[in-house]
């Protein structure tokens, strides 16, 4: 309920001379918002929805093929179903709240019956269809609306609606990942619960009208992540246990994900609080839409290209002959040569404004007036930094599961898990050379040139090997081998583990980390 | 009169909290950077002398190591968790601070005596204290100087904390000066002199470069700081610092120019990688980097002295901490370093996670082959880079290497190391393509396996084998019925067998076939099913198993104890040897009895159903009793009348050995399928060697019969080695043959008794295996379908055969068995026909959802804070 603007007396009723303004009368005149556009924006999201619906309506009552095909119609449903979200989050109608709940509770409960409904391929078969769907929507719709809903015992509903399903959803997912000797489980329906569940405690936990309230719920969550953590661990640890790849690796990763939203909601230490402030600052400037939006279109092309060469090779061709594309197919996904020199351009843009902008607005000094340390400062810029450029990977993941359920055959996915690991370990290197370079200059430019030369610099390590005829067994063969990150895409996209050749990316991540605290301590040596 | 009031003793004043503090986060560090040295030097020095004559130092120094990280974490929870008022937090701290130093006292003498002990104490018999000393050099120094720096650290720790930057009192060095002044003029020629003998008299070569640039740099210093001290009459205080800092620091940089000349001169040595890090030269890298660290530390000492100047001066304050960012870098540097080394050398193993290989590459049958190396195995990998395998060759050698250090892997790409294949084709032969080599063609190219010492003359008799790179990597197109292509690696079967090969000598085991009794004809090829159990054995073929055991370096016989069955033989094409009862002949009237050859490694029986002969089995009772070996392989072979099973009289034999053949068979209980086929796996309880090795093989057999363990004579002791899994194919024994015209009836009427249950529980023991003294005599089988033609051919996974020929080597006199690896293949993968058409669909989606994703969530994001 904004102010309109101020009530001044009309000029004439006034004795004032020409250049003297005109005085405003206290109090303001409050009205209500009028969301008129959002409600055009819902009308017109609502008008696409229906007609994104004819083709799929027409052939169940027995119509006429419609002129639009099956394609636009998901066009027009997913964009309507995206302007009808915006009305949801701007209109606080009392009306369009109720509607809009009542949407999301039906979407969730007919997520929760088709999980437990029978089906021609076993209870719960038409959950990856309907059911995940569904409860996205009504994640979303309830996130909308209780966060604008002003009474109280409807608002506390819904959050707690949020918060059970969450907590269903992880504990399953934990739990039957734990106890099931299936080892199906957790790579398929498992990991989703794990992490729409996440995303519901974390609606969850945010709506909460105490602190109290969202301690307890990250408490809880930090728990069932050490459960995880340390179930994963033990299970994997035991003799002539399979579990850890790719069930092990899993668990064990939401574990530490789960682990680090409860720190992040539950510890106030100078770390956690500016590695928090340093992550969803990123997402308060354009740039890590830009990024990410790039990332979304690469990636796209490239599965583009890869589908082409699948259609191939599975006879989608016909001017051609099928040719076996062995596996591991994702090798000839990920690795491009285009992709390489994008990461070249991506590490700088992510990594060249963390310490050079703050020392040319001034923002550092005020920074370390507070009672934090310049350690503090660069491990919770480059762990902020670090997350983001891991999340710039995942619409790369997200393309291969569609391939996964659309194209409706298995492919090989575990080298995905030593690729990541070996990101985890590839990433933090390049992120603190960045982090490291940007302390050393004001200028953001010249700091992205720099991690610029870095980058290339890790890429000689592997194009030196080959230009200097070396060959394996050669002492610097090795050596340009241990350091070159190629090589270690490579060698994972294979499927391939060698957990020596991280060691060098993680000690070099520990030197650059170092390098840059005593750049800025330099700053109390003059 | 009441006495005076005794005054209690005051204790000292404690130093000011963040001055305690301040020193308390150094010794934190301090302790932090030891610890984790110290228990990276612990790992080196296992992995450097796993079998060394003092293998409890590792342990020492392990133990030292995590003492001060011990010592480390206390400081920290005093330091960051303890709360408590300041004045208790104080006291606590300078108590550590004593008990700290007495610990780095007594850590530190430890490692004076450790360090004695690792440099001086010789290995066993005449081996050169020198050679001992100069390879340990490295190690025994490092420990050395970490133990000056915990006594001199423990020394400063017994003194409270005092300012950090307070003065250095040099009072001393300047009433020294008019000496110092004559000392360094002194120095100074006869440095020079000693430089000018040295390269025009004694004319000492280039190798000796750094050493006399040193020398020439170190006499122009002690002359420019004496003749820079005559002009000072009355020095002050802060000459005397400047004299120390400047002297001292250049001296540090003399010393560190010196020592990467030195670097650059032992090169080879310097930068020879882990195998030379280990070798007797090692030491020529430890002194370089201690070199190199001492005059780091010079340099760092020196400025050290001056830190009473740098609040006033700038320049100075930030050379001073730059400096020491510099030197703690290098020291960060040197321990990353350190530990990356170490690291690559001790973990050199390569895990595969993709699908289709499991999580380890290496089979465990590798494993054992390797661990028993007696001599050093040398692998040349002849292969081009670019070759689609040699990545893969890569990984398996690797891990191959991980498990044995007698085992040393060469890379030689033949298109661009031309010499060095040159000279490896003059010593082996064999390598050098068979005929011109094409562009493409793949002779000539393989990995190389050399058993022994490697020769250095062109003749000699080291063994030794090549493995083509064709045989290495094999492509099965998709079959006709939507099959999908696969990629074949063969590197493990193949490097694997070789090497056992030439570990065994070379000698190829010869292994006789009993025919002529009904057994599988050893000479059939066709793949034919074994339908009605009463089908004798000799219908069936096992060609393709002879045919896996010649290609795994047996020689294969068969022989026969029938005289009708060898005329028979004769006539055909397969060539059986009598060895049945014969008769006299003019000269020698006497008859001879019937004998198994005396180079037979084995005798196996494939399924004999008909009578043999007496003589036959006396023939092979003296066999086993003269140390032979035995596999012997029932199955379920039934009369016309289907009323009993036929037996071969070896029932009888075998259960001298301790093998009780009943004439049980087992039955799966199941409604629907195959009520003969039964899946077992090894025993999981037995202590046999060969039934622990089978755990995780999965068989299936098929009309198998029940075979006990049972008391055997003598020494020997049987032991059941595979059991069916109830759990999988519940199956229950019976000895009716008549319930096989109804299999399912004879279910129902158990389970309607209530027996059935009970009875499927318990596993039922289909092999076992006969041991002396831990040595394997005999293996025999329920079933010997697995091994047919039929059986060897569906099994897509190796399995059968792998068992079979485990059973084998479980024979020889080794307590390490050989289960042959298994090939490993990768699939192809295709799109199903109506996805591949609509692959448009398949791309567009995803990126849709994802930038409606994005881009709604920024919007959110915005709304959310506009409000």
């Amino acid at each position: 309920m904004p102010s309109s603007r101020a009530i001044k007396p009309r000029r004439e009723d006034t004795l004032l001379t020409g250049w003297e303004s005109v005085p405003e009368t206290a109090p303001s005149i409050m009205r209500e918002d009028r969301p008129t556009a959002a409600r055009v924006v819902a009308m017109i999201g609502a008008f696409l929805i229906l007609i994104g619906l004819i083709p799929i309506v027409a052939p169940l009552m027995k119509l006429p093929a419609t002129v639009i095909g099956t394609g636009w119609s998901f066009f027009l449903i997913t964009t309507g179903l995206m302007l009808v979200f915006f009305h949801a989050f701007v209109d606080q109608d009392r009306i369009f709240r109720r509607l809009y709940s009542g949407m999301g509770l039906i979407a969730i409960a007919v997520a929760v019956l088709v999980r437990f409904l029978p089906s021609a391929s076993g209870v719960g078969g038409w959950f990856p269809v309907i059911g995940l769907p569904a409860l996205a929507l009504g994640l979303i719709l309830l996130i909308a609306t209780a966060r604008q809903e002003p009474e109280k015992g409807w608002r506390t509903f819904l959050v707690n609606v949020l918060g059970a399903v969450g907590a269903a959803m992880i504990l399953a997912g934990v739990g039957v990942g734990l106890s099931s000797r299936v080892s199906g489980f957790l790579p398929g329906e498992g990991v989703v619960h794990l992490i729409l569940g996440l995303f519901f405690i974390g609606a969850f936990i945010g709506l909460q009208d105490t602190e109290k309230g969202s301690y307890y719920a990250g408490l809880a969550l930090g728990g069932v992540g050490l459960i995880a953590f340390a179930g994963g661990v033990i299970r994997s640890a035991l003799p002539e246990s399979a579990f850890l790849v790719p069930s092990g690796l899993i668990l064990i990763g939401m574990g530490i994900v789960y682990l680090a939203t409860c720190a992040a909601v539950c510890v106030d230490w100078p770390i956690v609080v500016l590695t928090r402030r340093e992550l969803a600052s990123n997402f308060y400037s354009p740039i890590a839409y830009l990024l990410l939006v790039g990332m979304v279109l690469l990636g796209w092309y490239m599965f583009w290209q890869f589908m082409s060469t699948l259609a191939r090779a599975s006879g989608g061709d016909p001017r051609m002959p099928p040719q076996p594309l062995f596996e591991p197919i994702v090798a000839q996904y990920v690795f491009e040569l285009f992709l390489v020199i994008v990461q070249m351009f991506i590490v700088p843009a992510i990594t060249m404004r963390l310490l050079a902008e703050e020392q040319r607005t001034g923002t550092l000094e005020v920074l370390l007036t507070a009672p934090v340390t310049e350690t503090t400062v660069v491990i919770s810029k480059f762990l902020g930094a670090w997350m983001f450029y891991l999340l710039t990977w995942v619409p790369w993941w997200l393309n291969l599961v569609a391939l996964r359920y659309m194209g409706g055959e298995a492919f090989d996915y575990r080298p995905l898990l030593t690729f990541n690991v070996a990101m985890l370990a590839v990433g933090a290197g390049f992120i603190s050379m960045g982090l490291f370079f940007s302390s050393l200059t004001r200028n953001q430019i010249i700091a992205a040139v720099l991690t610029f030369v870095g980058m290339i610099g890790h890429l000689a390590a592997y194009i030196m090997k080959f230009r200097a005829q070396l060959s394996p067994g050669d002492f610097w063969y090795e050596v340009l081998t241990y350091g070159s990150f190629l090589d270690l895409w490579m060698n994972t996209l294979e499927g391939s583990f060698a957990p020596r050749f991280l060691l060098f990316h993680i000690s070099a991540t520990v030197f650059f980390l170092f390098a840059t605290v005593k750049v800025l301590e330099a700053r109390k040596w003059k | 009169m009441a006495s005076p009031a005794v005054q209690p003793t005051s204790a000292p004043p404690l130093a000011p909290l963040p001055m305690q503090r301040s020193a308390a986060r150094m010794i934190f560090s301090g302790l932090l950077w030891g610890g984790a040295l110290l228990i990276v030097l612990s790992l080196w020095l296992g992995y450097k002398n796993p079998e060394g004559s003092t293998p409890v130092i590792p342990w020492l120094v392990a133990a030292l190591g995590i003492a001060s990280l011990g010592l480390a974490i206390w400081h920290a929870f005093t330091l960051w968790l303890l709360k408590a008022p300041p004045e208790r937090t104080a006291a606590a701290l300078a108590g550590q601070r004593r008990a700290t130093a007495f610990a780095l006292l007594a850590g530190g003498a430890a490692m004076v005596v450790l360090a004695a002990v690792l440099a001086f104490a010789a290995q066993t018999g005449d081996v050169d204290r020198l050679a001992t000393f100069k390879a340990n050099f490295g190690e025994s120094a490092g420990l050395f100087l970490l133990a000056l720096v915990a006594l001199g650290a423990g020394l400063v720790l017994l003194n409270p904390p005092r300012d950090e930057n307070a003065a250095v009192n040099l009072t001393p060095v300047r009433d020294l000066f008019p000496v110092i002044r004559i000392g360094l003029f002194v120095l100074g020629v006869a440095a020079i002199g000693t430089f000018i003998a040295l390269v025009f008299i004694k004319k000492v070569g280039g190798d000796n470069f750094p050493e006399l640039s040193g020398l020439l740099l170190f006499s122009m210093l002690c002359l420019a700081v004496g003749l820079w001290l005559t002009t000072i009459p009355v020095p002050d205080s802060f000459t005397t610092r400047i004299f120390v800092l400047g002297f001292g620091g250049s001296i540090g940089l003399i010393l560190f120019i010196v020592a990467i000349g030195r670097a650059y001169v032992w090169r080879s040595h310097v930068f020879g990688g882990i195998a030379t890090w280990q070798g007797p030269n090692a030491w020529q890298l430890w002194l370089c980097v201690y070199l190199q660290v001492f005059a780091l530390a010079l340099m760092f000492g020196s400025l050290l002295l001056a830190r009473s100047d740098i609040r006033g001066n700038v320049v100075l304050r930030r050379v001073l901490f730059g400096y020491a960012a510099v030197v703690e870098g290098l020291l960060l540097f040197e321990m990353l370093v350190v530990a990356n080394i170490v690291f690559y050398a001790m973990v050199p193993n390569t895990f595969d996670w993709s699908d289709n290989r499991g999580l380890q590459a290496l089979s465990e049958s590798s494993r054992n082959l390797l661990r028993e190396l007696k001599q050093p195995a040398h692998v040349y990998v002849l292969m081009s880079q670019n070759s689609v395998s040699y990545n893969e060759v890569r990984n398996l050698l690797e891990n191959m290497r991980a498990e044995s250090d007698k085992l040393d892997v060469t890379y030689i790409a033949p298109d661009r190391m031309t010499i060095d294949y040159e000279s490896l084709a003059r010593k082996f032969p064999q390598i050098l393509p068979a005929g011109n080599l094409m562009r493409g063609d793949e002779s000539g190219r393989g990995i190389l396996i050399v058993y022994g010492a490697m020769p250095t003359e062109e003749k000699h008799n080291v063994p030794y084998t090549f493995i083509q790179e064709k045989k290495i990597y094999d492509t099965l197109p998709g079959g006709m019925q939507g099959g999908k292509a696969k990629r074949v690696f063969k590197g493990e079967v193949e490097v694997a067998r070789e090497l056992n090969f030439l570990v065994h000598g070379k000698e190829k085991r010869k292994v006789y076939f009993l025919q002529g009794d009904d057994e599988l004809d050893i000479a059939i090829t066709d793949t034919v099913r074994r339908i009605d159990p009463r089908d004798e054995m000799s219908l069936f073929g096992a060609a393709m198993l002879v045919d896996k055991l010649k290609k795994d370096n047996y020689e294969v016989q068969g022989m026969t104890f029938s005289k009708t069955f060898a005329a028979e033989g004769k006539k055909g094409k397969s060539d059986i040897l009598f060895v049945g009862e014969k008769e006299g002949d003019k000269k020698d009237a006497e008859k001879k009895p019937a004998a198994v050859p005396k180079d037979a490694y084995a005798v196996i029986v494939l399924g004999a159903s008909n009578t043999i002969p007496p003589a036959g089995l006396d023939a092979l009772g003296k066999y086993m009793d003269s140390g032979g070996r035995m596999l012997v392989l029932f199955d379920m072979v039934l009369t016309n009348d289907v009323k009993s099973m036929k037996f071969s009289g070896l029932e009888g034999f075998v259960k001298k050995y301790g093998i009780e053949s009943t004439d049980e068979f087992a039955i799966h209980v199941v409604d629907r399928g195959d009520p003969f086929s039964i899946i077992a796996a090894g025993a999981p309880e037995s202590e046999n060697t060969l039934a622990k090795q089978l755990r995780r093989s999965a068989v299936r057999f098929r009309t198998v019969r029940v075979i006990r363990p049972a008391a055997g004579a003598g020494r020997l002791k049987g032991a059941a080695v595979m059991l069916s899994i109830p759990k999988f194919t519940p199956a229950v024994a019976e000895k009716d043959t008549s319930v096989l015209k109804d299999p399912l009836r004879f279910l129902v009427d158990l389970q309607d008794q209530g027996v059935l249950i009970e009875r499927m529980r318990a596993p039922l023991p289909l092999a076992v295996g006969v041991s002396e003294d831990d040595k394997g005599r005999m293996v025999v089988f329920g079933d010997t379908d697995f091994v047919s033609n039929l059986g060897l051919a569906q099994d897509r996974s190796g399995e059968n055969y792998s068992l079979f020929v485990s059973a084998l080597e479980w024979l020889a006199d080794r307590d390490a068995t050989f289960v042959g690896p298994r090939p490993k293949e990768t699939g192809s993968f295709t799109l199903p026909p109506a996805a591949a058409l609509e692959s448009t669909r398949i791309h567009v989606v995803p990126m849709w959802l994802m930038l409606l994703t994005i881009i709604g969530s920024g919007i959110g994001i915005w709304l959310v804070r506009r409000r």
